[in-house]
């Protein structure tokens, strides 16, 4: 698999942002296997042009992050063949969302589609790893203390020359390459596997832009599953809490679950609050009424 | 060498050389010590030397020594701002805080078994009224140097027992030629004081006191609470190893010790003679922590070893792999070998590291006794009745980065096996291999909080006005330095690197970056049927 670095990651901002942004993607690489390839159609650039000036402002722990992130890259000999005269195209809307010149001093857009679009014609899977930006990638919903967090671009389309139309995943959480659906729905739903009650089922279609990802549901933002399910994040102050508060579509599974909304521990929360998808607690006053009884994806 | 497990726990020192306010170090059984060159962090250890060098001075009555490891014309020369010359002139303030256990039931006999509800009443030490038969007791000695007619004395004495919440003090000063002392500011006219060198003995004529008299009972309280820690105090600073960053340079060929040293020496002077007449003699040590990749274990097996060969496990340890062997020469000494060379003839590297291995060794506190073999740690250091205590001057001098960074695996073991250790470095490798240890120890494990409680590191800087400053920090989980990086230090290398890359980048051709032509496609983005 190969990575791309967006040039975002590099803007200025505080240290401990740019640390924790960087010190993730190394992870994921190194768990993935991922290799971030220097090519020359960005790598140069974003070294140079963003990258520098960033690392001379870091204080020396945030400096390691970046250095190491150059490391990991420069330490690949993977060969991407360069790219030929007419090398293919790529759908514009994507790459002028994520590198056009709204927040870059010059665009990335074309820099960024010709990497791509030569990782891509290597015939391996690439991802770019980004950083997600409210009013570029990022559309934050808010109802009181509710808040959902809606990921606005999470593949590009690019059609290298003789390939056909190939998508690159856009990862910003290490969950997203091992339950890619959470490159688009929140990463911190819990997924489904054997023994999980209540699981976020997610869409069967859920990269396309078609298909719905969140609506209001009980005047809340919630995302949606493929059972309907609505799942919003509870209404705690400043968006704290481990669960999930999850409105059950039908009346059917509403019987069958006991109650109409109940609360489900979410994926990464302290192993104190429970498993993720099983039971966080019952609504007050509701005590007793949930069977048991989930469902499944 | 003390038995009453002393340890070294501070030293706050003022107006000393570049530390111009008081200012406190906490020592760690592992304390590293880096700053820029001339930034004061050899005061530290040199605070310590000084004590150490006059208690060695065979005259008591010479209050504070200046000739020595540390050398000084006067005491004004080593006091902050060096001030003019004049009849009296405030010197330094050099304080130590130090642990160590109290047999009460020796200071009870040493005082005749006083009246203990009397002795609490007038000490004010509730502890006093039903004492354990061992305590071990937190003391503070604060000395005030001056000069006066050319000379250093000792301006004043505070002598403070830091257990409990109300620490009682004695304060010592000298008063129409005479020293006089006061408990917790009441005079005590009956109590009179002779100084050994630094360290204050306080005696009462007890026919002409009363039992319950209230001096008398102060004396009985300064018994029980300094007299076995100032004991502790002066073992600990007399035996306080110390190797500096210079060494002797090394005969073809070694004269034998008609005695064997008792010290290694400020320049590993004694090294060759401890090693040929200690050859064969048990030494106690835990080998240098075994490194992986991504882990590393606490050990928990000390060995007992002839010196020789504890030397040469502990070098190869280090990576060092030519083998150090003594070679007799009949009549007329003994040379080193390394190998089939001799000691002049190996590189300095190793003419450096090989009395630094010896000091640690060396440190032993249960050194040439016993016999061969092996025994957990924990039961070591429940054997060792006192800890050794250790000054090291860039360990790192002329060794190559493998060994600076395994250097670190030996000190950790060192500080693990009753030594205490406080190191001045420049070596950012040593410093780096420290976080690697902890980054590399798992998750919560011994290793890992061992550590982060044991490690210290003091970044020492001056300001332009020419004052330094300590700031200490502990290691992080993560492998950082908690509370201060210190500054230009350990980013120096990677600093270097990034300088490298970027002036390359701005070598290569820059033509490379044109964009070639890919087609940038304004329709509607497609619905692909396979998921990404």
């Amino acid at each position: 698999m190969i990575g791309l670095l967006d040039p975002a990651l590099f803007l200025p901002r505080p240290a401990q942002e740019v640390s924790e942004d960087l010190a993730s993607v190394l992870r994921i690489c190194k768990e993935h296997r991922v290799c971030l390839a220097t090519l020359e159609e960005y790598w140069k650039d974003l070294w140079s042009n963003l990258a520098q000036p960033l690392e001379r402002a870091l204080p020396a722990d945030a400096k390691r992050a970046l250095q190491e992130v150059r490391k990991y890259g420069e330490s690949s000999n993977r060969f991407i063949a360069p790219l030929s005269h007419a090398p293919g195209s790529v759908w514009r809307r994507g790459f002028q969302q994520l590198f056009g010149g709204a927040i870059f001093a010059s665009s990335w857009e074309e820099r960024m589609a010709a990497a791509a679009i030569r990782a891509v014609a290597s015939g391996e899977e690439v991802v770019v790893f980004t950083r997600r930006m409210e009013g570029r990638n990022l559309s934050r919903h808010q109802a009181g203390n509710v808040t959902l967090n809606e990921n606005t671009r999470w593949v590009l389309h690019l059609q290298p020359s003789g390939l056909g139309h190939r998508q690159v995943l856009c990862v910003h959480h290490r969950r997203n390459l091992v339950d890619r659906w959470t490159s688009r729905f929140d990463y911190r739903l819990p997924g489904h596997a054997p023994g999980v009650p209540y699981p976020f089922c997610p869409p069967e279609y859920w990269w396309k832009g078609a298909t719905p990802a969140h609506r209001t549901v009980q005047s809340r933002p919630a995302w949606i599953d493929r059972l309907d399910n609505g799942w919003a994040r509870p209404n705690i102050n400043g968006g704290a809490g481990y669960h999930w508060d999850v409105y059950v579509a039908t009346l059917g599974r509403q019987v069958a679950v006991g109650l109409d909304q109940i609360n489900v521990v979410q994926f990464g929360a302290p192993e104190a609050e429970g498993s993720p998808g099983h039971l966080h607690h019952e609504p007050t006053g509701k005590a007793g009424m949930v069977t048991g009884t989930g469902w499944t994806c | 060498m003390n038995s009453a497990k002393a340890k070294l726990t501070a030293i706050c020192i003022e107006r000393f050389k570049s530390f111009r306010n008081p200012t406190r170090i906490d020592l760690a059984p592992l304390t590293i010590v880096v700053g820029r060159n001339n930034s004061g962090k050899s005061s530290l250890i040199q605070s310590l030397l000084i004590l150490k060098q006059t208690l060695a001075d065979p005259r008591p009555d010479v209050p504070i020594r200046l000739e020595g490891m540390v050398d000084a014309f006067s005491l004004r020369e080593i006091t902050f701002g060096r001030p003019p010359e004049a009849a009296r002139v405030e010197g330094p303030v050099i304080q130590l805080e130090w642990e160590s256990e109290v047999d009460t039931a020796v200071a009870r006999h040493a005082v005749g078994n006083p009246e203990l509800d009397n002795l609490v009443k007038h000490s004010r030490v509730a502890w006093l009224g039903s004492p354990p038969p061992k305590r071990t007791l937190r003391t503070s000695l604060k000395l005030r140097l001056e000069e006066s007619e050319g000379a250093a004395h000792i301006g004043s004495i505070e002598l403070t027992s830091l257990d409990g919440d109300d620490s009682p003090s004695i304060q010592i000063a000298r008063s129409d030629g005479v020293w006089k002392c006061s408990w917790r500011g009441s005079a005590a006219n009956q109590i009179q004081v002779e100084l050994d060198h630094f360290i204050p003995y306080l005696q009462i004529d007890r026919s002409r006191t009363a039992p319950r008299d209230r001096q008398r009972a102060f004396h009985n309280a300064y018994v029980f609470l300094f007299v076995q820690p100032l004991e502790a105090l002066k073992a600990v600073l007399s035996d306080l190893h110390y190797l500096g960053s210079f060494r002797t340079p090394p005969p073809s060929l070694f004269k034998m010790a008609t005695t064997p040293p008792s010290e290694i020496g400020a320049s590993g002077d004694f090294a060759a003679q401890i090693l040929h007449r200690r050859q064969r003699d048990i030494v106690h040590f835990l080998p240098p922590l075994q490194v992986g990749d991504a882990s590393v274990e606490l050990p928990n097996t000390v060995l007992a070893k002839p010196l020789v060969e504890a030397v040469n496990l502990t070098l190869e340890a280090l990576s060092v792999k030519a083998p150090l062997r003594v070679e007799e020469i009949r009549d007329f000494g003994f040379r080193l070998l390394f190998g089939d060379a001799s000691l002049v003839h190996v590189g300095r590297g190793l003419s450096y590291l090989l009395p630094l291995v010896e000091l640690g060794l060396f440190a032993d506190p249960l050194q040439f006794s016993g016999a061969e073999g092996s025994m957990p740690l924990a039961q070591y250091v429940e054997r060792c009745k006192s800890f050794a205590h250790i000054a090291l001057e860039e360990p790192e001098a002329h060794l190559h980065p493998k060994v600076a960074s395994r250097l670190a695996h030996w000190l950790v073991s060192l500080a693990l096996a009753s030594r205490r250790l406080i190191v001045e470095t420049h070596s950012d490798h040593l410093v780096r291999r420290l976080r690697g240890l902890v980054a590399r120890a798992g998750a919560g494990s011994e290793l890992e909080q061992w550590l982060l409680e044991n490690v210290a590191i003091l970044s020492v800087e001056q300001d332009e006005a020419g004052e330094s400053r300590v700031t200490t920090s502990k290691l992080t989980p993560t492998g950082g330095v908690g509370e201060s990086w210190p500054s230009d230090f350990m980013d120096e290398s990677t600093d270097e690197e990034s300088a490298i890359y970027y002036a390359n980048l701005n070598k290569q051709d820059s033509a490379v970056n044109a964009p070639i032509g890919v087609q940038l496609l304004d329709e509607e983005e497609p619905d692909a049927d396979q998921a990404p």
